[in-house]
């Protein structure tokens, strides 16, 4: 369990110029869970991201995960339970080939070599990788490169993946298939996922979505619950997916529309459902 | 009307490969061919990996281009002795990874680096850095002195596209300039690249794999696949071959997701969509305002 309370953090504290990125953060995420994080640029998402992986430390308030405060004494410990993966995995990629990237985590952690193969061998199998597995990572396209990425922050078996918008450089389509694979993991073992993306329909497909505005939680709920605040979001420099502001907009038009619209066949089936209705 | 004047830029059977006559050598461009009129605004537009960034490099000169294939201005860029300094004053260029544009550590030096370099005076770049920073959503006073490196990632990607707008430019190059950007930067800067187009006879070059917002900004699109142009017409025609587009794993525009879902309820529905308005308008003619 990921237990943030009243966690604030400044850029250079104390000095004149510090930077307030969060304030009095409170937020519980239980284990397994799938979670979008969403806010306007510098609300604070990579702030928070630093402070779970014992990057930066909070200047206020407690952070624990699964009961061990993160702090630099358990800093090593806490990155055992929660790995990160970045916008370009180009910032994270450290060895030449494939599998030896994906075994350097686990290599640092010291484990024995039988463990670290093993390991190696069924993140590879879980991203579609065993392929490529002996390919130079620079021959590989982004979307292969965030897979490899995603591979080696599995590979330390964490209790937590935080993903810092890793789909922000991918299409649609590939962006996509990364999600459903890590909603894969997330279901097989039981893994929890923190996902920060810029992409509202993206968004819409976790259980529960979290949204920041200048270093604060100003909504948390499910995607239905939060994108039901049409107007509160766009204030906050945000949107909602385009289906459900198409309802928003044929709602208001006083077109009856049933149930909650977040993507384009939530709104071809309320609209059938119209087009059924009412004339028979 | 027949133009007389040459293109601003074309591309003559241009071909591209990357660490060329070694063992790992990858063709990222084939034989590509296609002209930009001034004032023109081109989504160039493919999958990962299809060459759109490719394409960028060989315009900003950093690549080893063979004579004969790139032209500015009826020029080629490959010849001996050509200009580079002034292909550069003229062809501002936002690249993909915004990090490798930055210069300076603080923001306002870092703005200021081109227009300083392009020879304008203190005042007119201040004016300049001033405007540029102001519009992409960075307050001058609250940002000039900020480190860049100090800054959130969709911060850093507007301090470079700031960059290369405050050289004013008569052509823009934009290569995937809304990632990392939240929804209201992604619409700010639409509405400041509509306005700089209305203002001055901007020629606009958009690269993305998501024709969202490009579809909305060209008239437009040369399509790229795998390094060669399968499609090149305007905007709204390569719309509505969207069951081709679907298959080139790029991100098609909202509008036209939309309405190919409701295809399935509307098999007259089209295709060629841009906005949202245009969507609803077509949802409204449909079913009928209740
Ligand atoms: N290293 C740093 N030093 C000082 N200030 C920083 C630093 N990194 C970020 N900031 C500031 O802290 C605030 C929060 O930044 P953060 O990177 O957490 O935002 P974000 O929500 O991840 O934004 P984006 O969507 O642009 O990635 C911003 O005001 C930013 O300018
Ligand atoms: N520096 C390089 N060295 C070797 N190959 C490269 C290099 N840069 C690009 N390539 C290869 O050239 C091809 C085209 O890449 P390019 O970056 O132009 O595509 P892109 O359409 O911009 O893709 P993306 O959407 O991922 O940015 C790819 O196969 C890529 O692997
Ligand atoms: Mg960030
Ligand atoms: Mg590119």
């Amino acid at each position: 369990m990921i237990e943030i309370e009243g966690v604030s953090f400044s850029y250079r504290t104390g000095e004149e110029d510090a930077v307030p990125a969060l304030s009095e953060l409170d937020l519980r995420v239980e284990p397994g869970r799938f979670v979008a994080i969403i806010g306007h640029n510098g609300s604070g998402k990579s702030t928070l991201v630093k402070l779970l992986t014992a990057i930066q430390y909070p200047t206020g308030g407690t952070i624990r995960i699964d009961g061990v405060p993160v702090d630099e004494e358990n800093q090593w410990e806490v990155r055992r339970k929660v790995s990160v993966v970045f916008q370009d995995p180009d910032d994270q990629l450290v060895m030449n080939r494939v599998e030896d990237d994906v075994a350097f985590g686990p290599e640092n952690l010291g484990l024995p070599r039988e463990e670290i193969a093993q390991r190696v061998e069924s993140s590879l199998g879980a991203l579609g990788l065993r392929e490529i597995r002996g390919r130079l990572i620079e021959d590989l396209s982004s979307g292969q490169k965030q897979r490899v990425a995603i591979a080696g922050a599995l590979a330390m078996r964490p209790r937590f993946l935080i993903l810092d918008e890793p789909t922000s450089l991918l299409p649609v389509p590939v962006a996509m298939r990364l999600v459903a694979t890590i909603r894969d993991l997330n279901r097989r073992e039981n893994m929890g996922v923190l996902h920060v993306t810029h992409s509202m329909h993206e968004a819409s497909l976790f259980d529960r979505v979290v949204v920041m505005e200048a270093g604060r939680k100003i909504l948390d709920g499910t995607p239905a619950e939060v994108f039901r605040h049409v107007e509160r979001l766009r204030k906050v420099g945000l949107d909602v997916p385009l289906a459900a502001s198409l309802a928003y907009r044929l709602r208001a038009r006083g077109i009856h529309l049933e149930g909650d619209i977040l993507d384009e066949t939530d709104l071809r089936a309320a609209l059938s459902a119209v087009r059924s209705g009412p004339q028979a | 009307m027949e133009d007389s004047a040459p293109p601003i830029l074309e591309l003559r059977h241009f071909g591209y490969t990357y660490l060329e006559g070694t063992p790992r050598a990858s063709e990222a461009i084939r034989d590509a061919s296609f002209e930009i009129r001034r004032g023109e605004r081109v989504g160039i537009v493919g999958a990962t990996q299809s060459g759109k960034s490719t394409i960028v490099d060989s315009f900003a000169h950093l690549l080893r281009v063979k004579p004969g294939q790139v032209f500015y201005e009826g020029r080629d860029i490959a010849e001996p002795g050509y200009d580079r300094a002034r292909l550069r004053r003229e062809v501002g260029i936002v690249f993909q990874r915004p990090d490798s544009q930055i210069i300076e550590d603080v923001v306002g030096a870092d703005v200021a680096f081109g227009p300083t370099a392009a020879g304008l005076s203190a005042a007119e770049t201040r004016e300049r850095v001033e405007e540029s920073l102001n519009t992409l959503g960075l307050p001058y006073p609250e940002y000039r002195l900020r480190y860049v490196h100090a800054l959130s990632g969709g911060q850093r990607r507007r301090v470079a596209i700031a960059g290369v707008l405050a050289m004013r430019t008569p052509v823009l190059v934009l290569d995937e300039p809304m990632a990392g950007l939240d929804p209201r930067g992604r619409r700010e800067l639409l509405e400041l690249l509509f306005r700089l187009q209305d203002e001055r006879d901007l020629t606009l070059i958009v690269c993305s794999a998501s024709l969202t917002d490009a579809s909305l900004l060209c008239d437009r699109f040369v399509v790229l696949d795998g390094g060669t142009v399968v499609m090149d017409g305007p905007v709204r025609e390569v719309l509505r071959e969207v069951d081709r587009l679907a298959k080139l794993d790029i991100t098609l525009p909202e509008p036209v997701i939309g309405a190919r879902e409701l295809r399935k309820l509307f098999p007259d529905f089209p295709t060629d969509l841009l906005t949202e308005d245009e969507l609803e308008a077509e949802i409204v003619k449909r079913i009928g305002a209740a």
